[in-house]
């Protein structure tokens, strides 16, 4: 899978991931409430 | 069906593809040599720069029609694509120096693509902002339909930013004149998280343009 010399940044990418999925989960679950408060 | 339902099934939708997304970048798109795993990185930073750019694009789009109709559903929708572009932006600014630190060595430099970006994002913070002083409905959707203008026609600038400047900033890759230079198994990948993304950003205005037009989070949206 990784070829002689590839830099071992892979940790950057797993980080970028989860904040971004940490941004949209959020901002879905606030519509969502936002959504349920609305008559 | 009610607008905000169907809001909430269109982002159901878009946060499963982003799961596939994200296992279909780790496990079955190729490592880039020179870059190694932080190149993955732009699957997220690239589609959410677009979802960003298509939510500012349209926050001044309805804004020119408001401005030309009083109508108020331009008004809130131009409201509730800025909201929902703060998101996007939040992304792109994050993911964004998670990259430039393993491969330029910072986390951030002031050149012309990351300063406009980054005005970009305090524009549509300030054009929320607006909105949340301004009381009265008129003067509210006028004033913050100029601001929401001016962001739009910032967006090519920022776009052509990295031919205009000498900037540390990669070129486009995909929305150029010429073809797309990317190897088919990661072109297949960025082109499935463009689609989620949009996705995203559809559900996302609909779920908030929703709850403004049924009243409730008047105070933010409008």
């Amino acid at each position: 899978m990784w070829a002689e010399g590839t830099p071992a940044t892979g940790a950057y990418a797993v980080a970028a991931y989860i904040i971004a999925a940490a941004i949209l989960l959020t901002y879905s679950v606030i519509l969502y409430r936002r959504g349920s408060k609305a008559p | 069906m009610t607008l905000r339902s169907r809001g909430r099934w269109i982002t159901a939708l878009g946060l499963c593809l982003l799961a596939v997304v994200y296992v279909r970048a780790i496990w079955f798109t190729p490592i880039e040599a020179g870059q190694g795993g932080a190149q993955k990185i732009f699957y997220v930073h690239v589609p959410a720069a677009w979802s960003f750019f298509l939510a500012v694009g349209l926050v001044g789009l309805s804004s020119v029609l408001y401005l030309l109709m009083k109508d108020d559903r331009f008004d809130r929708f131009a409201a509730a694509s800025a909201e929902v572009g703060t998101a996007f932006g939040a992304v792109v600014l994050t993911t964004g120096p998670l990259w430039g630190k393993p491969i330029w060595g910072t986390w951030w430099t002031w050149d012309a693509r990351l300063t406009l970006t980054l005005f970009l994002f305090l524009v549509l913070v300030g054009y929320l902002l607006l909105r949340g002083a301004v009381h009265e409905p008129g003067v509210r959707a006028r004033y913050s339909a100029v601001l929401g203008i001016f962001g739009m026609v910032l967006v090519p600038f920022d776009h052509i930013s990295v031919y205009l400047f000498r900037t540390l900033h990669p070129q486009p890759i995909v929305l150029k004149p010429s073809a797309p230079s990317l190897p088919g198994s990661m072109l297949f990948t960025l082109l499935f998280s463009f689609l989620t993304f949009t996705i995203l950003y559809l559900g996302f205005v609909t779920q908030c343009y929703a709850a403004a037009a049924s009243g409730e989070g008047a105070s933010n949206v409008g």
